[in-house]
């Protein structure tokens, strides 16, 4: 079955991308019930998704289970190639077009606009999940899955009045956030956190390169410091 | 918070209000190498920090926060956040363009040199190092172009070839190597702090041993 789970909440790094939570209540048959998630960005980390059940009935806890989740990322190489397509697609619309009377500009503005944007992260990932019940229920299920999409960042802004004396201001915060992803968020709860999510590049290279550090003994103590990963604790400003 | 964020738009929320301390905080940071110490005339930066320290509860704020300073309304100066450490906030570093430091050599006082021998690579050469204490007195002139008066840091930092000797006015804190003073200036105002310093000078030539030169024509 098809599912589109609200998105409640989403926690945004200052560095882009972020933790997206979602609910739905589902209706459930007894035996396996399958179920497809919509709108899973393919930014989305296949290892970090996660389905969490909410039991609403105590007696609910050994009668339903969790059986699996399935999980999978549409083919880079195939979806870059249509994403070119499209984007030549909208040059060409532009090129060609001879007058557009007003209506027409803006629907052609947006067409053409959302393909020159539109990237990997735009397309849909695949997240399924199986629930094993022994009998007709109903369940709250909360899915969490990470984001990695550098489109989707915050950042504050401060603004500082300061009086006559120049001893004492009144300081005022704003918070910015940017979401040039394809998705869109209503009415979401929002949290912020100071948090970079760790370049694919630097975890796979790293134990690589120090070892040849070691290895040829070319590099000095200090330059094999400098290869090393270091700690980023993740501060949240408000969830 | 909750808050709609459509996509390829940027949305802008309220997260704070507060009345905060204004601190300024300016720092001259001086280190001599043997080579600039005997120069004319050297130019220093003045190095400038807001510290805002907020009243309530402490905001964790990023790094390179864009951060603007208003002034009977209008804006006066934009920079950016170098990092929070508890309710403080603070900015990045910045040059005080309206404070001049003109550091000027007064005198050169050159001591006697020492020669000392060192194996070169060649075994037909040598090294010759002549070393000398020179006691270089040097006079920094702080110039204070703004409408406010000025409390500034003025940190001399001695290194193994640089050693300080004595100053006019005498330092307000020593924590060796380094010796600070604490500056007042009044608004287009000047001040200055003589600096008596011994440098260690070295020049090393490679020659060849006097037993491999070849004997002139007799």
């Amino acid at each position: 079955m098809l599912i589109d789970p609200r998105v409640k909440s989403i926690v945004i790094f200052n560095e882009g991308g972020g933790v997206v939570k979602r609910e739905i209540k589902l209706t459930l048959q007894a035996g396996n019930n399958y179920f497809q998630i919509q709108n899973i960005p393919a930014s989305f980390d296949p290892n970090s998704a996660e389905i969490k059940l909410r039991y609403l009935k105590p007696e609910d806890k050994t009668q339903i289970s969790l059986q699996q989740t399935i999980t999978s990322l549409p083919d880079r190489k195939n979806i870059n190639q249509l994403i070119e397509r499209e984007k030549s697609a909208a040059q060409n619309i532009i090129s060609h077009s001879i007058d557009f009377t007003r209506e027409m500009r803006e629907n052609i503005s947006d067409i053409c606009e959302a393909s020159s944007y539109r990237t990997y992260a735009d397309m849909i990932g695949i997240f399924d999940f199986i629930i094993n019940s022994s009998r007709e229920s109903e369940i709250l299920v909360e899915i969490i899955y990470f984001t990695n999409d550098v489109r989707i960042s915050w950042n504050s802004t401060l603004h500082v009045n300061v009086d006559k004396s120049g001893k004492t201001a009144e300081i005022e915060g704003f918070l910015v956030v940017d979401n040039q992803t394809g998705f869109s968020y209503e009415n979401v709860d929002l949290g912020f956190a100071i948090y970079q999510i760790p370049k694919e590049s630097s975890l796979n290279l790293l134990p690589n390169q120090e070892q040849r550090a070691y290895n040829s003994n070319i590099r000095g103590d200090q330059d094999i410091q400098q290869l090393r990963k270091k700690t980023q604790r993740l501060k949240n400003l408000m969830l | 918070m909750k808050a709609n964020v459509p996509t390829r738009k940027k949305i802008k929320l309220n997260w704070f209000k507060s009345k905060c301390n204004l601190n300024i905080e300016r720092e001259i940071k001086i280190q001599y190498t043997a080579i600039n110490v005997s120069y004319n005339k050297i130019s220093w930066d003045v190095i400038i920090r807001y510290i805002l320290v907020k009243q309530g509860g402490m905001k964790e704020i990023p790094v390179n926060s864009p951060m603007t300073l208003y002034k009977d309304n209008l804006p006066f100066l934009f920079l950016s956040t170098a990092g929070t450490i508890g309710n403080k906030i603070i900015s990045e570093d910045l040059i005080d363009d309206d404070i001049k430091v003109d550091d000027d050599v007064v005198n050169i006082n050159e001591g006697i040199e020492k020669v000392t021998y060192e194996d070169a690579r060649d075994p037909k050469e040598h090294i010759e190092v002549r070393t000398r204490l020179d006691n270089v007195t040097r006079k920094i002139t702080i110039e204070n172009k703004l409408n406010d008066d000025i409390n500034l840091l003025f940190d001399f930092k001695q290194t193994k070839d640089i050693v300080f000797v004595s100053s006019e006015p005498e330092p307000s804190e020593i924590e060796e190597p380094n010796y600070k003073y604490q500056i007042n200036i009044p608004s287009e105002q000047k001040n200055s702090i003589i600096l008596e310093i011994k440098a260690k000078i070295t020049t090393r030539v490679t020659k060849i041993k006097p037993e491999f030169l070849k004997k002139g024509k007799q």
